[in-house]
């Protein structure tokens, strides 16, 4: 992991919904190019860590963060963060597909648009890009003026994907991206995951520990709020040096 | 994964443990019926050949099965993938005695050499590096798989010197070239026998620890 160039970083993150604390002490690497899962039991913090990359826990009124989030040596929670910008670099899928109710063109120009873009010529090129880099070009390139409500619902979430890449981020955050897909759609999913890795760095939390182990790299398995273990996937999945991390990926418990 | 899963994990776990007492048995009983040349005995020997093929089979279906459904990970993976060594290995086992067994019943019975001493010696002392393994993995303690590296180096040893032996023994008087050649091949069964030991063991030591033990 020493050869690994860090993209993001936590150091000693705690986060708070009231009184309830959510996440405690988590250190954690990720690291550039790679694709990094997040496992864990309902409720271990999984998801409420990959939100604290792009600040959507900003939204949550009684949620307060102690610790850092450091990404291109910045905290992610310093007040001079441009927390648009930010978002820009740091895009997020989620888990039910949500395109917006437009043509699938317009779901992948919308970024860009936002961000000022008007030429059209411009937009063509990043939206055919975007399609091909998520695997959904071939499926909808003779039909881009088509609602994307229309799509099924892995196409759904890879349009989602394609709309994430049109900001040109660096990192992607995926919270159970193919948990409301069929086998088939996860399988195409799990290999784009793969695919993108080599532009782009992945977290993903997924609560399938064998999608974990097929698409990352790294893995981190987080119980009631803390980092318990991370480490190279296949470590993870063959000799884990915790007990607990065993217990669970082995469905001792959980 | 369920409690079914772990429930037939155990099973397979014990059914490995039974082949072992049954193909150490073929081999110790192998080896009772070559000292004492008792031909009943190693025709039983070699009868339970059939046995030992079922035990194997059933072992190798039931870890794929297992596999495929179950897709296991962590200490259960290295469970299974022990086991699947360890079913080589002891099938391993019971062939030789079986193969022991037939030099028995096939080659003619003149009186012992006194280099059957160490062929005794060398069969005891592998039957217990064997059975340490069985052990260890019975009891999942690996305190018994740390010196089996220095004990198969002994067994190379001995068997160096049963060659030697025999050796000398077959140029002497020609007349003991049929015993001496059963001795330089059994002796060379039991060297392969130590290698599988410590082939058990370090499978039975990464299921255990999860860390890599290698032996040379």
């Amino acid at each position: 992991m020493e050869n690994h160039e860090t993209i993001l970083e936590t150091k000693k993150l705690n986060l708070f919904y009231g009184d309830k604390q959510a996440l405690i002490d988590v250190d954690l690497s990720v690291y550039k190019n790679h694709v990094t899962a997040l496992i864990g039991p309902s409720g271990c913090g999984k998801s409420t860590l990959i939100r604290c990359f792009n600040r959507m826990n900003d939204l949550v009124s009684d949620c307060r963060i102690e610790g850092q989030v450091i990404y291109h040596d910045q905290n992610l929670y310093s007040p001079a963060v441009d927390v648009v910008h930010m978002r820009k670099k740091i895009g997020m899928v989620f888990q039910q597909p949500n395109p917006f109710p437009k043509s699938i063109y317009d779901n992948v120009a919308y970024g860009p648009r936002v961000h000022g873009i008007k030429d059209k010529k411009i937009l063509d090129g990043i939206v055919e890009k975007s399609l091909m880099q998520a695997a959904l070009w071939d499926e909808v390139h003779d039909r881009l003026d088509d609602p994307a409500m229309g799509l099924s619902g892995g196409q759904q979430q890879r349009l989602c994907i394609a709309r994430t890449l049109a900001v040109e981020p660096e990192i992607i955050l995926m919270d159970e991206p193919c948990s409301a897909l069929d086998p088939i759609a996860t399988a195409k999913i799990e290999s784009l995951i793969d695919d993108l890795k080599k532009e782009y760095t992945v977290i993903i939390v997924t609560h399938s520990m064998s999608q974990a182990s097929r698409v990352s790299d790294f893995t981190g398995f987080m119980y009631l709020g803390k980092m318990i273990e991370f480490g190279e996937t296949e470590k993870i999945f063959t000799s884990p040096d915790e007990e607990l991390t065993n217990n669970y990926i082995t469905g001792r418990f959980g | 994964m369920s409690d079914k899963f772990q429930l037939e994990l155990k099973k397979l776990k014990d059914y490995t443990l039974e082949m072992g007492e049954f193909s150490v048995g073929m081999f110790t009983d192998s080896l009772k019926a070559l000292k004492d040349m008792d031909e009943v005995l190693a025709e039983e020997v070699h009868d339970r050949k059939k046995k030992l093929a079922y035990y194997s089979n059933k072992i190798d279906e039931e870890t794929l099965r297992m596999l495929t459904l179950y897709q296991p990970v962590a200490s259960d993976i290295r469970l299974i993938s022990c086991i699947s060594q360890m079913n080589t290995s002891l099938y391993r086992l019971g062939r030789n005695g079986k193969d022991i067994a037939q030099l028995t019943t096939s080659l003619p019975n003149t009186p012992h050499l006194k280099v059957f001493n160490s062929i005794c010696h060398m069969a005891e002392y592998v039957t217990e590096m064997i059975n340490d393994a069985l052990e260890s993995f019975k009891t999942e303690d690996p305190s018994k798989l740390l010196d089996l590296e220095k004990r198969d180096n002994y067994v190379d040893d001995l068997q160096e010197a049963i060659f030697r032996e025999s050796f000398t023994y077959m140029m002497e008087d020609n007349r003991n070239i049929s015993r001496c050649i059963e001795y330089v091949m059994i002796s060379r069964y039991l060297e392969r026998m130590g290698d599988h030991a410590c082939l058990m063991g370090e499978k039975i030591y990464f299921m255990i620890e999860g860390k890599k033990l290698e032996f040379h």
